[in-house]
């Protein structure tokens, strides 16, 4: 009969203390040679890795600048440089090095330190720690040398500089297959574009728009110095640089809710009787947008009747719109169908479709019209209004959009 | 005729024998491997290269006017020091620029920098080579080496 111990034995597989050690010793030995083979071979490999070639720091191909402009003031010993990104990379800067007569074969003179942007940046004008010079952008910098006494700057050459990630790491790269060199403007008179100095001079609503009023960019085409478009009211207001303003939806209505129809009541300032307001599928026509459209009916000729929508609230918002759609059916020639909206002393008509002969649904009819609301009016009204000559004749509304611009 | 009468026939221990070859093995290996490596230069390394490989992406324009020596790093390896040969009448000799030139920075010229001086470089000089060097680790701690001439900048006076 066996013991307890050898019946353990047989259970189990792996015994590490096992009483029969041979085999052992040729296991520790292949442990010790695959060990001491990766050591190797680490060691190795890391030390051959050091002579595998890698590729140089360098930017990409497609980063490149164009000098656009660069003028040097004599009056006040002033450069201003223009320079553009015609790449397709973002840059974060520029080295610069300029020349003071003809006969220097290299521009060595670093201007980096004459310019608000260069000072205590290790030779480099930086725009910011991050590549945010974009593609298309123009970038101005005017460099004050008075103090410099380098003389007249005869030519500048400009290595862009980018910050690259590689292994891992942020390394700042200058781009010396980009680099442009320029001769310079020479400028004996005239007044230099000095920024900070309380003159707004040419480009200064761009490049320097703490020496620009509202007064003096206003009207130079371009959307700058803090303008906004909409309100005339407002200071930094213009419109006519401005005409691109975001335009936001203030409400649309779908009547894809039925509740919708709560928040119109009949207008007691111009009514008829036996009209009918209500929200309804398709029927006579179908909804233009949805499933469900306002539908008016009623036979009183010729009153023309209107319901009004609660307010629509507009505070922070101009250059109101409103767009929608009418349709009718089975109307005549005499019917009308219109959309207002009130100013708040009058309503007026955003939209009249007249002539709407149809015997089955005419079709839809988009309309947009500004909306012009008296001086402190927030609240805009709408209102649909109608009449038909027979009962059997209907009006439609739908997918009516107030949009606007935010003051 | 001898006769070796081994009454206890008993050896050494496979384990112990493993041991030793291997122990043996490793320590022939290494007085081969640290004596072959005395003939391997151990130039040192820099961003995690070979230092002698980072010489070819060295790059710097230079030009010499009116006993004026201006050169500008236009690459993105700093140049520790330079080396200076000067050709002249069918000898050569080579000189640090630092001894030439008090001004050159004491970092060495980084990216973007330029170095501008008034270097006596003799007056039958025909042309000189500036031959960049660079600075590096090893596992002697830091180290320079003096790249090939081949990636120097010959200038004709």
């Amino acid at each position: 009969m066996l013991s307890q111990t050898k019946k353990n034995q047989r259970c189990f597989s792996w015994n590490f203390f096992p009483k029969n050690r041979k085999g052992i010793s040729i296991m520790i030995g292949y442990i010790l040679l695959v060990t001491v083979a990766v050591v190797m071979g680490v060691l190795v490999y890391n030390w051959i890795k050091t002579y595998v070639p890698q590729e140089a720091l360098e930017c990409p191909d497609t980063v490149s600048i164009f000098i656009e402009r660069a003028v040097y003031y004599e009056a006040g010993s002033i450069l201003n440089v223009t320079i553009k990104n015609n790449g397709n990379f973002n840059i974060a800067g520029y080295f610069i090095h300029a020349t003071n007569s003809s006969e220097q074969e290299l521009a060595m003179i670093d201007l980096s330190n004459y310019t608000s942007a260069g000072q205590g940046r290790g030779g480099t004008v930086l725009f910011s720690m991050e590549n945010s010079f974009e593609p298309n952008g123009k970038q101005k910098n005017v460099f004050n040398l008075s103090s410099a006494g380098i003389g007249q700057i005869y030519s500048i050459e400009i290595t862009p500089v980018r910050f690259q990630e590689e292994e891992n790491k942020i390394r700042f790269v200058s781009c010396g297959n980009a680099r442009v060199r320029e001769n310079v403007d020479y400028w004996e008179e005239g007044v230099p574009e000095t920024c900070e100095d309380g003159t707004c001079d040419a480009e200064e609503c761009d490049s320097c728009p703490q020496d620009c009023s509202h007064a003096d960019c206003c009207g130079d085409g371009t959307c700058n110095n803090d303008e906004t478009c909409g309100d005339t009211d407002t200071e930094p207001e213009c419109n006519s640089d401005c005409e691109a303003c975001p335009i936001v939806q203030i409400e649309y209505i779908g009547f894809e809710e039925s509740d919708e129809i709560n928040n119109w009541k009949e207008d007691p300032t111009q009514s008829a009787y036996g009209e009918i307001l209500a929200i309804s599928g398709p029927d006579e026509c179908n909804p233009k947008a949805g499933s469900h459209m306002l539908s008016g009916t009623g036979d009183f000729d010729p009153y023309l009747v209107r319901y009004k929508r609660t307010a629509i609230d507009v505070t922070g918002y101009e250059n109101i719109k409103i767009n929608g759609s009418i349709s009718s059916e089975d109307t005549e020639w005499q019917d009308r169908i219109e959309f207002h909206y009130y100013t708040g002393s009058s309503w007026e008509i955003c939209y009249q479709a007249v002539n709407k002969n149809a015997y089955t649904c005419a079709g839809w009819e988009n309309f947009e019209c500004n909306v012009n609301l008296d001086s402190g009016v927030t609240d805009l009204f709408i209102g649909v209004a109608w009449k038909t000559s027979s009962s059997s004749e209907h009006a439609f509304w739908d997918d009516i959009n107030i949009t606007g611009t935010t003051v | 005729m001898l006769i070796i009468h081994m009454e206890d026939k008993r050896g050494i221990s496979p384990v112990i024998a493993t041991v030793l070859l291997i122990a043996m093995v490793i320590v022939i290996g290494l007085i081969i491997f640290l004596w072959f490596s005395t003939f391997i230069e151990d130039e040192g390394t820099k961003f995690g290269r070979n230092i002698k490989l980072v010489c070819e992406d060295v790059g710097f324009d230079a030009s010499y006017s009116g006993g004026k020596l201006s050169i500008k790093n236009t690459g993105n390896v700093p140049i520790f020091e330079m080396k200076i040969k000067i050709s002249s009448a069918g000898s050569h000799e080579t000189k640090d620029l630092k001894d030439l030139s008090s001004n050159w920075p004491e970092l060495g010229l980084n990216q973007g920098k330029t170095f501008e001086e008034s270097v006596n470089i003799g007056a039958d000089t025909d042309k000189i080579i500036l031959i960049p060097v660079l600075a590096g680790s090893s596992d002697k701690g830091k180290t320079t080496f003096v790249c090939e001439e081949q990636y120097g900048y010959e200038i004709t006076i």
